[in-house]
């Protein structure tokens, strides 16, 4: 089973450098330091997962890294079919949703919450409960650098402070 | 790449169909009479009424899969329509973000809506809640309203202008309904006009918060009776997807001008160029002049002087529709709901049939002509009542059809004698194009 730790990515400089091309560097790195059991670990898990330990080293809290990570393993199952594995844009949506100025619209955390809550899943909106809502809106926020000085976990109670800030 | 691409996405649409990634609704097609079109693809499974029951949500957002929504949009399903006033289940939505609601918007709640009318070009700013709004005088009128990306799918499947960006919308982008509003003519009494206003910037303040366009004081004083703040339709408040509590409405011009969740309206003694009205919503293109900022002149969501190479859209043109789905060969993105998959022609079995469509104008419709197969233009019937501006109206004609693949045209005449074009000048935002649409059917 790949392991479900955690990571992050946030500094500009980390998240500049993870283009595709550099994705596949460290998952064949990755791969080289995995058991025998792990060589299966598909790319996407490789790099959330060293984000999810980047965010951890700088001192993200556990609840925080259990709550992005949960919104990867949603990401995986419901949205990477349009978005692609990694939001990088997919046959169903090309825009890229993770590293581009296309979510930089909805302003916060607690907007993006709505819109994910309400229009998604694309074939069944409203199918994910709101904690599986947060989950994944979280996962996006990190990945996309906006959840930096953040403690408790996203949530209706603090994401309307939370900025989407290009 | 293209083609790749188009395949990736006739097999994604091909496994929502089948159920495999997710059903949406699948439209069940009718022309005017329940047999005409015997179509494949199973029943209207789940109304938007019934999904925003289940869901709590807005949720209506049918256009398509592949589109760059961002919002909530849902398509009218002109080919269905029956009815003179469109039922509010029925009329179409573009929204540039989810709909906001009172659960998460608290200032969307009739008990705390307010809106603010301000700014350098009124003698006397005033705040009004929903329960002012009532008490004020308040205009009924019947009025359709349209996205100036209606139409868009026929820059691509009638003019080959695959430059033209935007949303895949067909013909269904429009619908008739009864608007209870106060006009701006009350407003302004209220407010002092003072002679310098130039511009009033209509802003939601809920919505995104790029939502808010401009319109020129002198359009909204050549019928101030007729704009106003608009809190019922089909004599029913507003619902969340179309601006609850309270919205803009001008009719005539394309939906963008009626701002939705309205809370402010500011007048100036300058123009403003914002994103709906210089990236969106614009005229951009060889035939059409751009617009020329003054030096006081307000700039607002990022936009400069430099963002302006348009003229902002203003009025709707005269179209016309049959109730019949356009056969989508050329659109970058078939919708995943549409009846018809890409390139496939709408079926009708031989005999005796009366065709029936919709023709509209912002100066009412005059008449509507319809032609088989390239021959001579005949005229068609309206079907009463016909009211006039800002309105559509109905039209039928008989048509014995033989089997076969046949072409029907139709084309509308306003008030002011102008007639829909055989085609429509490019423009980069797909805007406004009212050529005279062409429906291939395959009779057998």
């Amino acid at each position: 089973m790949p392991v479900r730790v955690l990571i992050p990515l946030r500094s500009p400089q980390v998240r500049a450098a993870l283009t595709l091309a550099t994705s596949a560097m460290v998952a064949v790195a990755m791969m080289a330091h995995a058991t025998t059991d792990d060589t299966t670990l598909p790319e996407p898990e490789v790099i959330v997962t060293e984000r999810l330990e980047t965010w951890r080293g700088q001192g993200m809290s556990d609840a925080l890294l259990a709550q992005i990570s949960d919104g990867a393993t949603v990401f995986r199952d419901t949205c990477a079919v349009c978005h692609g594995a990694l939001g990088e844009g997919g046959a169903g949506y090309a825009t890229p949703i993770i590293d581009t100025a296309a979510l930089d619209k909805f302003r916060t955390g607690h907007r993006l919450f709505l819109y994910n809550r309400d229009m998604m899943p694309f074939n069944e909106p409203g199918s994910l409960p709101p904690e599986t809502v947060w989950q994944v809106t979280a996962f996006l926020m990190a990945m996309n650098g906006w959840l930096d000085g953040l403690d408790a976990p996203l949530g209706a109670d603090n994401a309307r402070d939370v900025a989407i800030a290009p | 790449m293209t083609r790749k691409l188009d395949q990736i996405e006739r097999d994604l649409v091909q496994k929502v169909k089948r159920g495999e990634i997710g059903r949406r609704d699948l439209f069940r097609v009718s022309a005017a009479g329940a047999t005409a079109l015997a179509m494949g693809g199973g029943s209207l499974a789940v109304t938007a009424g019934a999904a925003r029951a289940d869901t709590g949500g807005p949720n209506y957002k049918d256009m398509g899969r592949v589109m760059p929504i961002g919002g909530a949009n849902a398509t009218g399903r002109w080919f269905d329509y029956s009815t003179l006033i469109t039922p509010v289940e029925q009329f179409y939505v573009r929204n540039h973000y989810p709909t906001p609601r009172a659960a998460d918007y608290p200032e969307l709640d009739p008990a705390n809506w307010k809106v603010r009318i301000h700014g350098a070009g009124v003698a006397n700013p005033i705040e009004l809640s929903y329960e002012d709004l009532l008490a004020l005088p308040s205009r009924s009128i019947f009025a359709t309203m349209e996205c100036h990306g209606n139409g868009r799918n026929l820059f691509w499947e009638q003019q080959g202008m695959m430059d033209v960006t935007g949303g895949p919308w067909g013909l269904g982008a429009v619908g008739l309904a009864e608007w209870t509003y106060v006009p701006m003519s009350v407003i302004f009494d209220l407010v002092g006009l003072q002679d310098t206003a130039v511009e009033a910037l209509f802003q939601s303040g809920v919505d995104g918060e790029d939502m808010r366009r401009p319109m020129p004081v002198a359009d909204i004083l050549e019928r101030p009776d007729d704009i106003g703040l608009a809190y019922m339709m089909n004599g029913l408040p507003l619902q969340p997807d179309h601006g609850f509590p309270v919205r803009a409405l001008v009719p005539g011009w394309g939906g963008t001008a009626s701002i939705k969740w309205l809370t402010e309206i500011r007048i100036e003694p300058h123009r403003f160029w914002a994103r709906l009205n210089v990236r969106n919503e614009a005229y951009i293109g060889p035939e059409h002049a751009a617009d020329t900022p003054g030096p006081h002149d307000e700039y607002l969501d990022g936009v400069t002087a430099a963002d302006v190479v348009g003229t902002m859209v203003r009025w709707m043109n005269v179209k016309s529709t049959l109730t019949v789905p356009l056969v989508l060969d050329q659109s970058p993105n078939l919708p995943s709901n549409y009846p018809l998959d890409r390139g496939e022609l709408p079926v009708m079995t031989a005999g005796q049939h009366t065709m029936a469509g919709y023709a509209w104008a912002p100066d009412g419709v005059r008449e509507v002509h319809y032609r088989l197969n390239g021959s001579g233009w005949q005229r068609a019937a309206l079907v009463p009542p016909n009211l006039g501006r800002y309105t559509w109206v109905r039209f039928e004609f008989p048509w014995d059809a033989t089997a076969g693949v046949h072409e029907i045209e139709t084309r509308a005449t306003d008030n002011s004698g102008v007639t829909q074009p055989a085609t429509y000048p490019f423009n980069l935002l797909g805007m406004t194009n009212n050529a005279i649409p062409r429906f291939r059917i395959e009779v057998v």
